[in-house]
């Protein structure tokens, strides 16, 4: 799965283990309070699936100041 | 996880999960009532809203407005811009600042470390051997102050995240008299020379802060000032979210007792004596103020 990270500007190549944003950010070792998931251009959370084909942006909730 | 009205839900918050239109309504009426009950801006005629091009300040900035024309009071409002110079940085946000302000069609003021100072903060970093977040602070509260005299209140940005994290530093440095400057109308003794600065972003979670932006589409870009670095306040966020993932209430709860404890704090404080930089002028807690001393070695 790609996935883009906003606060590094960059795409990782994610080796996804499994279902759910939880999982994923679980995975990624990040806290679901100081990040949205958006995929496909829609905010995601808690039980949405996700799969290798979907678009994946994460945002950083944290200002960069 | 679904909306109480069965639509998907973009995020959580202390009273269930919710979809896009209701967490919209339910992000306005949390800062609507905080301008209602703690009485923020009634009396004033002329209101400054501190600006970044972050997304605190202008969300700040756009529903201080939108509360402004709802209630159809009669107050005027600029966004007050301290540009300190960092470059790779402040350009850009500065540039989203602009973009927002001729959007709301809301005067924007922009102060800089060059032209109060003669150097911009990178300059004065090379000149002064301080940590930069201190000098920054330093410099960028004097402009603060200096700069928010024409207006009856200056409004922030803080988020409930920031009052927490600060509420919990001050614990653990046992700095109370700071702890009696918080709150969501800041200071306690009444001085000329400081205008009352409040935060209508006080009871919001800095998410529900940056999901609104997102839903009203702000774009605003993601940058980071190169000079952030770890610091204690990073320690208390980290620690704080990390709580929050047990109880999302962590952060509302802590500012709730904050809020009870405040006014015995407010009232022990009230009586200090607010002395005035012999330089400039301005209220200091010395005989020079820290910015004026840090403006001694930059000449």
């Amino acid at each position: 799965m790609k996935v883009f990270l906003e606060k590094e500007g960059k795409y990782l190549d994610v080796e996804f283990k499994g279902k759910t944003v939880p999982d994923l950010l679980k995975q990624l070792n990040l806290n679901p309070q100081e990040v949205v998931v958006v995929k496909n251009d829609e905010i995601v959370l808690g039980d949405e699936p996700m799969s290798e084909q979907d678009d994946v942006k994460i945002l950083s909730v944290i200002s960069g100041g | 996880m679904f909306c109480h009205c069965g639509k998907k839900a973009v995020i959580e918050t202390r009273i269930g999960p919710l979809c896009k239109e209701h967490f919209v309504e339910f992000f306005e009426s949390c800062v609507f009532d905080t301008f209602d009950n703690f009485e923020l801006i009634s009396n004033a005629k002329n209101i400054g809203v501190a600006v970044s091009g972050g997304k605190d300040s202008t969300v700040t900035l756009y529903l201080t407005q939108k509360y402004v024309e709802n209630k159809n009071l009669n107050i005027e409002i600029e966004a007050l811009c301290i540009d300190e110079g960092i470059k790779g940085y402040r350009e850009y946000t500065i540039n989203d600042l602009k973009r927002v302000c001729s959007d709301l069609k809301v005067p924007l003021r922009i102060v800089s470390f060059k032209q109060e100072f003669n150097y911009t903060l990178d300059e004065s970093l090379k000149k002064i051997n301080t940590k930069s977040c201190r000098l920054c602070g330093i410099f960028r509260r004097y402009l603060l102050n200096k700069y928010s005299k024409d207006y009856d209140v200056i409004l922030t940005g803080h988020n409930l995240d920031d009052e927490a994290q600060s509420f919990l530093m001050n614990i653990f440095n046992a700095n109370t008299d700071l702890i009696a400057r918080q709150g969501p109308i800041t200071g306690v003794i009444s001085s000329s020379g400081f205008t009352t600065r409040a935060k209508p972003l006080f009871w919001c979670r800095e998410k529900e802060v940056f999901v609104y932006s997102l839903i009203k589409g702000f774009n605003l870009r993601f940058v980071e000032c190169p000079y952030a670095s770890s610091s204690f306040r990073e320690v208390a966020r980290t620690f704080l979210n990390e709580l929050e993932l047990e109880d999302i209430n962590v952060k509302y709860n802590l500012i709730n007792y904050l809020l009870r404890i405040l006014p015995d704090l407010k009232k022990a404080y009230a009586n200090g004596e607010i002395k005035r930089c012999k330089i400039c002028g301005e209220p200091s807690s010395q005989e020079i103020c820290r910015a004026c001393y840090y403006k001694k070695q930059l000449a």
